[in-house]
């Protein structure tokens, strides 16, 4: 049985006697990686600091890497987890290694080898001088992620990390989050977007009335086209296409779709003529 | 984490430690005039007598009006006052409490902070009082006038010792108000000036003769020379004793850790001043 790594049983949070979500459960198990999705303000960035000890739950009961997280007598913490809630705030009169740097001083752990590991994979180059005040948006969500990856921790939570991140950054996110997710770490996303985290995702729940329901997964589908034109059509609106080798020297592209009745609404309303060829789980058709 | 803690104030807040530097100069400055003027009107010091560092030193640790009820812990509190709240502001505190066990541990080393400052901030003013001494020219012979010296029979070092004790105490215990306030308040600046109007509230019991009012406010616990042993120098209470002043320093410190752990504890952390 695979080890659950964050568990929330009947969670439910009041801030200022409003309440935020409402009897909420899920697990995340070793090397899943969740998503979270909803609206602003739906309580998505609240799941996180429940599961970082952030905040405490009104009820319920929440526990990560086995151990409850409450306040307790001593405001108990979860061990082991990195963090990026939010947009992240260093100390700007330092360089990005120095920030990096002082903070490994908390826990002690790892070495300037590490940190520099770190932030090259998420590609700041670790012997810049520039201060942290001088950094873009983009330049310190990445910052933020080396800090979440940098101690190795096993879960790591992340609210809508590839805000600000160029192409480049949020290539490096996805074969970080693939890389660590292979070693058994365990992710949590938050994000408004599905489309931003359903690539990375093994499961996404949806925050809605400040209530948590597993959504229907967004999937890939090998379809086949007719010509290049209906290819570029459908390029045209759909961002996420990419195209494929050719079926029977026709041309043929992957999209995602949560169902197939989705497929043929989409087609439908374009009036091109498709065929779908294989599913998310190579199904053939 | 308090090295983490203590690199980070020295490379964030250096203006403000410069800037409470040089107005301790000028406090120290006025100081001169202050204590001898004390000393002559005290008749504790003749026209003929050499006004020594001893007395200065001594006589400034124990100035109630603006030095020890007003401008120290003003200063003080300025230095101490965010040290938390500035965390929670700027949402730093993400990264310190998913590095920690537990809360309670944040707060120790927030309270380690406040009284490793204290005994920094002893000597600093001390070696602002000796440069000063120096350039105006006081001597630094052993002579003594103060009347803590007079008053005391043991050795004179015995003096200084109870003069830094009682004013690194009052110093930890005028860290933890402000610091206990500013949690509780969500505002270091709000903070900061509830301690200026308390200075002001120590200032006019004195000016109007309140020793019984005195005796229980925070600022006149670490005047060693307020005792009432001193006489008619110290507080006229017979109960204001060293132990009295001891037990209020120390169980009111405690007193105020205990409520900012239980503030901590249960703090919805990272909401910032919602």
């Amino acid at each position: 049985m695979q080890e659950n790594r964050i568990e929330f049983r009947n969670v439910t949070k009041k801030i200022k006697k409003q309440e935020i979500i409402k009897d909420i459960s899920f697990t995340v198990k070793r090397g899943e990686v969740v998503g979270i999705i909803g609206e602003n303000g739906s309580g998505k960035t609240t799941v996180l600091r429940l599961a970082s000890g952030l905040s405490y739950p009104t009820s319920g009961e929440v526990s990560v890497n086995g151990k409850i997280i409450e306040a307790g007598k001593s405001g108990i913490l979860p061990e082991n987890i990195g963090i990026l809630i939010e947009a992240p705030t260093f100390i700007k009169e330092l360089t990005g290694f120095d920030n990096l740097n002082y903070l490994s001083k908390i826990r002690n752990e790892i070495t300037k080898e590490d940190i520099i590991k770190a932030m090259e994979q998420v590609g700041l180059d670790p012997k810049n001088k520039k201060k942290v005040a001088t950094y873009s948006l983009g330049m310190r969500q990445r910052l933020g992620i080396a800090q979440a990856i940098m101690e190795k921790p096993n879960i790591i939570l992340f609210d809508e990390p590839t805000n600000g991140l160029d192409l480049d950054g949020i290539e490096r996110f996805e074969e970080i989050v693939t890389t660590l997710k292979k070693q058994g770490t365990s992710f949590i996303f938050v994000s408004h977007s599905m489309e931003e985290i359903d690539k990375l995702c093994d499961s996404v729940f949806k925050l809605k009335d400040k209530r948590i329901i597993l959504q229907e997964r967004m999937r890939d589908w090998h379809i086949v086209l007719n010509s290049l034109e209906d290819v570029e059509r459908v390029s045209q609106l759909r961002k996420n296409v990419k195209i494929t080798d050719r079926y029977d020297g026709k041309p043929a592209i992957v999209i995602p779709f949560k169902v197939d009745e989705d497929i043929k609404i989409f087609f439908d309303q374009l009036k091109i003529d498709y065929k779908v060829l294989v599913g998310e789980n190579n199904d053939k058709f | 984490m308090i090295n983490f803690e203590i690199l980070r104030y020295l490379k964030c807040k250096w203006i403000r430690i410069l800037l409470v530097i040089c107005l301790l100069f000028v406090t120290a400055a006025f100081s001169v005039q202050n204590v001898y003027r004390f000393l002559i009107m005290s008749e504790l010091l003749t026209a003929y007598d050499l006004f020594t560092i001893s007395d200065y030193i001594v006589g400034t640790f124990n100035s109630a009006q603006f030095m020890m009820y007003f401008i120290l812990p003003v200063l003080f509190s300025i230095l101490v006052a965010d040290i938390i709240s500035a965390d929670l502001d700027e949402n730093l505190d993400q990264f310190f409490f998913t590095r920690l066990d537990n809360r309670l541990s944040y707060v120790f080393v927030k309270i380690k902070m406040i009284i490793l400052f204290a005994i920094v901030f002893t000597i600093l003013f001390l070696a602002v009082l000796l440069i000063t001494g120096s350039f105006y020219h006081i001597s630094f012979t052993t002579n003594h006038h103060h009347y803590l010296f007079l008053a005391n029979q043991r050795h004179h070092v015995w003096v200084y010792l109870y003069v830094a004790s009682f004013f690194i105490l009052g110093l930890i215990l005028i860290g933890m108000i402000v610091v206990t306030l500013s949690i509780y308040l969500k505002n270091a600046g709000v903070s900061v000036g509830i301690i200026v109007l308390l200075g002001f509230m120590h200032n006019i019991f004195y000016v109007i003769g309140f020793d019984g009012v005195l005796a229980w406010l925070p600022f006149s616990q670490y005047l060693f020379g307020h005792r009432n042993y001193f006489m008619p120098f110290g507080l006229d209470v017979p109960y204001f004793t060293t132990l009295f002043s001891l037990m209020y320093m120390i169980g009111g410190s405690g007193i105020l850790s205990i409520l900012m752990t239980k503030k901590i504890r249960n703090m919805d952390i990272g909401l910032g001043k919602e």
